[in-house]
């Protein structure tokens, strides 16, 4: 069974960018308007990374992140230029905990944190109900183990 | 409490106003105070007031958003009012379960609870929250299934020893500056200064042999002990340990009541604990390790002040289930520098007998130091155990996560499989392994056949060799 990230994971992403990116623009906008920076460095500078991260980079995280539960281990795929996977045997989680900040939990979904002895996992954008879903299963699995 | 839910305490809102404290109220007390008496710095006493107001709405919505349920050996915790966090956690999978009065609770009439797994960090529990004293006793019999047993109680030297321990000059003349700090910010005085100058001025007239300000400086160190040791023995006395089937119960403190529940299949290490008060009457406080202690670094003293004796773990069989034989670890250290010291000593004497006197007290003292811990440590692998400087621990066996460098599988808390794009192209990658040991907690094999790793991980880990 496989567990991919929401489609509106991807309006998060946008909107945490966009956010971020809000108070660099500002700064940079008022040097502009000053005249302190030329035009083709503002939006070189500027533009371009956004709209490669804006349009490539971020469906490419979204497409690339899913969990996966097979038969004896829960496999998490991660990473978009180094690929990382995640293979956790159902019996080692210690818990699992659900978690949603207040911009994830306007566009109804959220955060799967596996607790592990080593470290957290973080399964991210799932909707509410897949991650309900997600936890009973390795809740069963791990009965069952 | 409605069926197996339970409602967390008012007081419960002070843990999220707690850090805000020095920063918040006490400035707000002050300004509020100073207002009052000389009609002066409105504005800022408005915006200190505001501040607080909102802040501890704040806290009171934090407050109001908990839910603590257990249904089905499941405990589900709700929390957060804008961040929200839902806990899903099996009861067997908790380590321990505290119960505490603090000086706070004893005046709201509530109990501090705190849960904890192996994935506890820091000094931070896995979370806390305060109830009333019924819902809490309901909450740990739901959650421990403790039935009372014969108690073992500790005598009143016993526990005077383990206060003594645990005291230190350091932490109570940290509490006492502070305490002066704040008194001193409240009543706008350097509070500091002048009890120094006082303490000198009052050793200057009894006119000692030591200059007066030695003497006031051993004065605040002493203050500082005697503060540290009434806040430890309020702490341990009347100590006693219960054990009931596979929970072992502590229970310590006069006023402020604290009460561990540990699981004891989640006990990994035993420790025997000396310090120079302890040693002086050749006794040493048992100590046990579990995974993920918040509350403390090195376990709870569960037997304090007991005879200086290794045998103390057949004795007192703080374990049910715990083999006879512990993985025996034997320490080369003191026998190669017992052999480097007698080497250096022969050899000063033949060439330069003049400083050998001086020479051979320094190595004859480590020598015999060495000797001692020899004895130690020999004495402990006949009897099975794993002595390592003044701390005797017994490990058990199925809890060590590493023998050198092999790892026991099941011990493998996750794996990670890497890949660079460089990798992708020789159709390599990186295992990365994570044990549950924290210290050493990963282990990495890179350059490993792709294909092969991914068919060793979906096998379910049953190759042999790898």
């Amino acid at each position: 069974m496989t567990f991919a990230p929401s489609r509106k994971f991807l309006s998060v992403l946008r909107l945490r960018l966009f956010l971020g990116a809000l108070p660099i623009a500002a700064i940079l906008g008022i040097t502009y308007f000053y005249g302190q920076i030329p035009t083709l460095v503002w939006s070189v500078g500027i533009f371009v990374p956004l709209i490669f991260v804006w349009t490539v980079y971020l469906p490419l995280l979204c497409k690339q992140q899913k969990a996966v539960l097979e038969k004896e281990s829960l496999w998490v795929y991660k990473g978009v230029i180094i690929k990382r996977r995640h293979v956790i045997p159902y019996c080692r989680p210690l818990y699992c905990k659900i978690c949603s900040g207040p911009i994830t939990w306007l566009f109804g979904i959220c955060t799967v944190k596996i607790r592990l002895v080593g470290g957290d996992l973080c399964i991210n954008g799932l909707s509410c109900k897949d991650a309900l879903f997600l936890v009973s299963s390795l809740e069963s699995k791990y009965d069952r183990q | 409490m409605i069926g197996n839910s339970f409602t967390p305490h008012p007081l419960t809102a002070f843990k999220y106003l707690k850090r805000l404290l020095p920063l918040l109220i006490i400035p707000v007390t002050s300004s509020v105070y100073r207002y009052i008496l000389h009609g002066v710095n409105f504005s800022a006493t408005f915006f200190d007031v505001l501040g607080a107001i909102l802040s501890v709405l704040w806290a009171r919505f934090e407050y109001k958003s908990i839910s603590v349920k257990v249904k089905d050996g499941k405990l589900f915790i709700n929390s957060g009012f804008v961040f929200k966090n839902q806990w899903n956690i099996k009861t067997d999978r908790l380590t321990a379960v505290y119960t505490q009065r603090t000086f706070l609770c004893l005046l709201f009439g509530a109990v501090k609870v705190s849960i904890e797994t192996q994935a506890g960090r820091g000094k931070k529990p896995d979370f806390e929250f305060y109830v009333n004293q019924k819902q809490a006793r309901s909450f740990v019999e739901c959650i421990t299934d403790f039935k009372g047993a014969k108690p073992v109680k500790s005598s009143f030297w016993q526990s005077v020893l383990l206060a003594l321990s645990e005291t230190s000059a350091w932490s109570g003349l940290l509490l006492f500056a502070t305490a002066i700090n704040y008194l001193g910010r409240f009543l706008g005085r350097q509070m500091g200064a002048e009890v120094l100058s006082q303490l000198t001025d009052t050793f200057k007239k009894v006119g000692l042999i030591i200059p007066p300000i030695t003497a006031a400086i051993a004065g605040l160190i002493l203050v500082g002990f005697v503060l540290s040791f009434g806040v430890a023995i309020v702490h341990h006395l009347s100590h006693s340990v219960e054990q009931s089937g596979k929970m072992l119960h502590i229970k310590q403190g006069i006023l402020l009541r604290s009460h561990a529940y540990i699981f004891t299949h989640n006990i990994s290490c035993a420790v025997a604990v000396g310090s120079p008060v302890l040693h002086f009457f050749g006794r040493k406080n048992l100590r046990i390790i579990v995974g993920g202690y918040g509350n403390k670094q090195e376990g709870e003293s569960v037997l304090p002040a007991i005879e200086n004796d290794i045998d103390f773990f057949d004795k007192n069989g703080v374990f049910l289930n715990c083999p006879k034989r512990a993985k025996i670890r034997v320490v080369k250290i003191p026998l190669i520098l017992t052999g480097i010291c007698l080497f250096l000593l022969a050899l000063f004497v033949y060439k330069m007998p003049r400083l050998a006197f001086l020479w051979a007290i320094i190595f004859l003292s480590s020598a015999v130091i060495c000797l001692y811990r020899l004895r130690i440590k020999l004495h402990g692998v006949k009897k099975g155990f794993a002595v390592l400087g003044r701390k005797a621990r017994i490990y058990h066996p199925k809890r060590l996560t590493h023998f050198d460098s092999n790892t026991p599988m099941e011990w493998i808390d996750s794996f990670e499989i890497r890949q660079t794009p460089f990798d992708l192209n020789y159709k390599v990658c990186t295992l990365t392994m994570k044990t549950y040991n924290k210290k050493k907690s990963r282990f990495a094999a890179a350059n490993l056949d792709y294909f092969e790793t991914i068919s060793f991980l979906k096998d379910g880990h049953k190759t042999e060799r790898f």
